[in-house]
């Protein structure tokens, strides 16, 4: 009987920690990330699909660019959003080291570092002649020099 | 441990209504915290859920009689397998299962979204904890495994003989495994109803939980139907019967939808129908479980009649009427963003096999609810027999055939006549000819089996034309060798190439079903030790008929010498008729298999004295191709499922060519027809 007094004290204990843990300890963030890289990856798992579709003659020209369109602007949106929250980050992070560090850098230090780190983000285009390029794309669509898709990002 | 087993039944209960509630409140209040912790809820169900189910396992090892499902479903002999496969031999134990998996099922989409999709978790969080209640009622309330009876028996009654048999541990469980899967995408579906984000998101949310819930599904019914061959003793698989329909019903709906999804991935079209279908698959899984449980209709899978009965097919109407007013809610929503293409387009095919599989489970619905319908409207009980569903399904059948073999050529949207001969010729060619061999060389009997043979022929070379186009278009796409593109293919592009596989799988299955039907042979006798009987180029003489006694059950087992038709001997096969301890008598069926037929051999009655037993001897063609093909079937369905990691593609994209789009214009006719 102590036995089974036991089992249920640890099951409703379980179950009770469970449902209380949220408000005790909050969900870190990092949310929206998540969101955008689970939609970046299922967009190209479907450019991949239409590349076969059109190859294997079941897509017309027409429709091939403007569902692959569709898609390379879904992956698009989902890298905007991830440079948007990258930056957010680096803002965050500066500001915290601000804060942490009075007096140990001054704000230009800061934008400088911000907008060195934009520009990093921001140098993923053709390494030939800088034009922008799409994580699908295997040929630049200004100069047409091949592109190695592992660069992108 | 029954008490342990019951108090967690309270437990996972309190923890879905938690769920439920905290759900609803997150959803209307948008609270991050509160959402979490009904979340949590749903695990913490599936830990008190899992707890009883342990409990129970627990209860039948130990051999418990006084709890009532023990001493009814196990006995002092059973085994350790079948002991711990009595845990679903039972309603109690079985919609324990169907709670218990749910939860775990429940607590797995928990953590795949902690991160991604919260927008849509809310709602799919109450529809989750929404079915986990009512089953988690239905045991705690209605058929409560865990019951003690008045006295404790001293042995139980053991498991029903034909329980008796590995499938126990296969075709029940993947059968409430795939039921249980399709309640995911009902709660997403739901979810996207309610909130209004009707966009692609929740169906390449759940699209591997349809497959794998459809695989599970079709391995349920597959290997139901493999039992029902080598356990009952008539010779057959498949009988129409309710019970085998209520899980034939949510299947073909499924199937509707595995394919109605691509078209609205591809060209934004039958939103609708989409969600209906999911909404459909899940309405028919709870009144499958409504028509096998509520003792409403007759079946050899002969289920105790229970209360149960209104609640189920009550809470089947609620989810069909809540989901039927969203879906008017939300019409203007789900308008179509793409139109119909031409009507020799891929869509048009899609659309046509759509209606073809809903069309036949409509069928099969009203086949089995007619009784139903018959003895309240008009007080005669009938049953509907055979006849009605294979006279009616199987031209429906025949036409799905006619279709797996042209819309694979089709060309979404702009499909053209000239297109579709151009690569359609072969494959029309070799089942033009298949039909014309085959009719002459079956004398233009079994007309229905020739057309079955000459379009699966067709179908298939439509396969095999498929995967050749994918094979070169990888090649020319990303300059692959033979055998990477042969990995690759169904490694990267596992859906497109794994699918054409399912359907060469379903092809020889149906080629098995359709030979079997049109030569199957059947012969009765009563034999005399060392009498003969003849069938189809076989003789079968019985040798001998002697007594096998064990502990658990008695068993008359009678030798047959098998000849073929030039006089070989092809060895001998033993049949038994067996008396268990709880006096159940069965047959154990001796089954002789080759490549082409099966020789199948039934003992009936025996008289040991006299010497003499009724044997029902059947020769049937085609059936080892049924199990091939449903081999086939899963296998391949699994690889079409099987997880890929996302960032294989970033990995795969460097050894890429030019793109396809670039490429268009240059060598568009290139491409081989």
């Amino acid at each position: 009987m102590i036995g089974v007094g036991v089992a249920a004290f640890a099951l409703v204990m379980v179950v009770a920690y469970l449902i209380t843990k949220p408000f005790l300890m909050p969900e870190a963030g990092g949310l929206r990330r998540a969101q955008l890289l689970d939609d970046r990856a299922r967009a190209l798992t479907q450019l991949d699909d239409l590349d076969m579709e059109f190859e294997t003659g079941k897509l017309e020209r027409d429709e091939f660019d403007a569902l692959r369109a569709q898609r390379v602007a879904e992956v698009e949106l989902a890298e905007l959003g991830l440079r948007e929250v990258d930056a957010e980050e680096i803002d965050a992070a500066a500001a915290g080291t601000l804060e942490a560090t009075t007096g140990g850098l001054d704000s230009e230090e800061i934008e400088r570092r911000i907008a060195e780190r934009k520009l990093t983000l921001a140098e993923s285009g053709c390494p030939f002649c800088g034009a922008r390029i799409e994580t699908s794309d295997r040929f630049c669509r200004s100069c047409g020099a091949p592109h190695d898709a592992a660069e992108t990002r | 441990m029954a008490e342990v087993g019951r108090f967690a039944l309270f437990v996972a209960l309190v923890s879905g209504l938690w769920a439920l509630f905290a759900g609803i409140a997150a959803a209307r209040g948008g609270r991050d915290d509160v959402q979490r912790s009904a979340e949590g809820a749903l695990g913490g169900a599936a830990v008190a859920l899992s707890v009883s189910g342990l409990a129970l396992f627990g209860l039948l090892l130990s051999k418990d009689f006084s709890v009532e499902y023990v001493a009814e479903y196990t006995s002092r002999s059973l085994s350790v397998f079948y002991t711990l496969g009595a845990f679903w031999a039972g309603q109690a134990g079985s919609l324990l299962l169907w709670a218990w998996m749910l939860a775990l099922a429940s607590a797995l989409v928990v953590r795949q979204n902690r991160r991604t999709n919260r927008d849509l978790m809310p709602w799919a969080t109450v529809a989750l904890a929404a079915t986990i209640v009512f089953f988690d009622v239905l045991v705690a309330f209605y058929a409560n495994p865990f019951q003690r009876g008045a006295v404790t028996p001293s042995d139980g009654q053991g498991l029903n003989p034909l329980l008796q048999n590995y499938g126990q541990w296969i075709h029940p469980v993947t059968l409430y495994l795939g039921f249980v899967g399709f309640t995911v995408p009902f709660a997403f579906a739901i979810s996207a109803l309610v909130t209004g984000k009707l966009n692609d998101r929740w169906i390449k949310t759940v699209r591997k939980w349809t497959l794998w819930s459809w695989i599970l599904l079709t391995a349920g019914i597959l290997f139901g139907a493999r039992w029902a061959y080598v356990e009952l003793g008539w010779g057959g698989y498949w009988a129409w019967d309710p019970v085998e329909n209520a899980s034939l019903m949510p299947w073909l709906v499924a199937t509707a939808y595995l394919h109605s999804v691509v078209v609205q991935e591809k060209r934004g079209l039958m939103k609708v129908w989409n969600v209906s279908l999911i909404v459909a698959t899940f309405a028919l899984c709870i009144f499958g479980t409504f028509l096998t449980r509520s003792g409403v209709i007759s079946s050899v899978h002969a289920f105790a009649e229970s209360t149960m009965g209104p609640l189920l097919i009550g809470f089947t109407g609620l989810v069909i009427l809540v989901s039927a007013g969203l879906i008017v809610w939300r019409l203007p929503d789900l308008r179509r963003t793409g139109r119909f293409g031409s009507i020799v387009s891929r869509e048009w095919g899609f659309l046509l096999t759509n209606v073809l599989l809903v069309a036949m489970a409509a069928l099969v619905l009203w086949g089995s609810v007619y009784p139903i319908v018959a003895e309240v409207l008009r007080g005669v009980k009938l049953s509907v027999g055979q006849d009605f569903f294979d006279s009616l399904v199987t031209p429906l059948a025949v036409v799905l055939l006619a279709v797996v073999a042209i819309c694979p050529l089709l060309a979404w949207r702009h499909g053209d006549a000239r297109h579709l001969w151009r690569n359609l010729r072969i494959p029309a060619a070799v089942g033009a000819g298949g039909f014309v061999a085959l009719l002459l060389g079956t004398r233009f009997e079994h007309l229905g089996m020739v057309l079955t043979l000459a379009l699966s022929a067709a179908a298939l070379t439509t396969i095999a034309a498929e995967l050749r186009r994918g094979l070169h278009a990888r090649r020319t796409i990303h300059r692959e060798s033979w055998p990477r593109a042969v990995r690759n293919l169904f490694g990267l592009t596992p859906r497109r190439y794994g699918g054409p596989l399912v359907h060469a799988g379903v092809l020889i299955l149906l080629v098995g079903i359709a030979v079997n039907v049109a030569y199957k042979q059947e012969r009765k006798d009563v034999l005399t030790v060392g009498g003969s009987t003849r069938i189809g180029g076989y003789t079968l003489t019985l040798q001998d008929l002697s007594l096998d006694q064990g502990s658990a059950r008695v068993a008359v087992l009678g030798t047959f010498r098998v000849r073929g038709a030039d006089g070989s001997d092809l060895g001998t096969m033993v049949a038994q008729q067996a008396v268990y301890q709880n006096q159940q008598a069965v047959t154990e069926v001796a089954i002789r298999a080759s490549w082409g037929s099966d020789l199948y051999l039934v003992m009936n009655g025996v008289d040991l004295q006299k010497k003499v037993a009724n044997v029902d001897v059947f020769v049937e063609p085609g059936v080892p191709w049924i199990w091939v093909g449903m081999i086939v079937v899963i296998v391949a369905a699994v690889i079409a499922a099987w997880p890929r990691r996302a960032n294989m593609l970033a990995r795969e994209a460097p050894t890429r060519g030019p793109s396809p789009g670039e490429r268009a214009s240059e060598d568009r006719e290139a491409v081989p027809a």
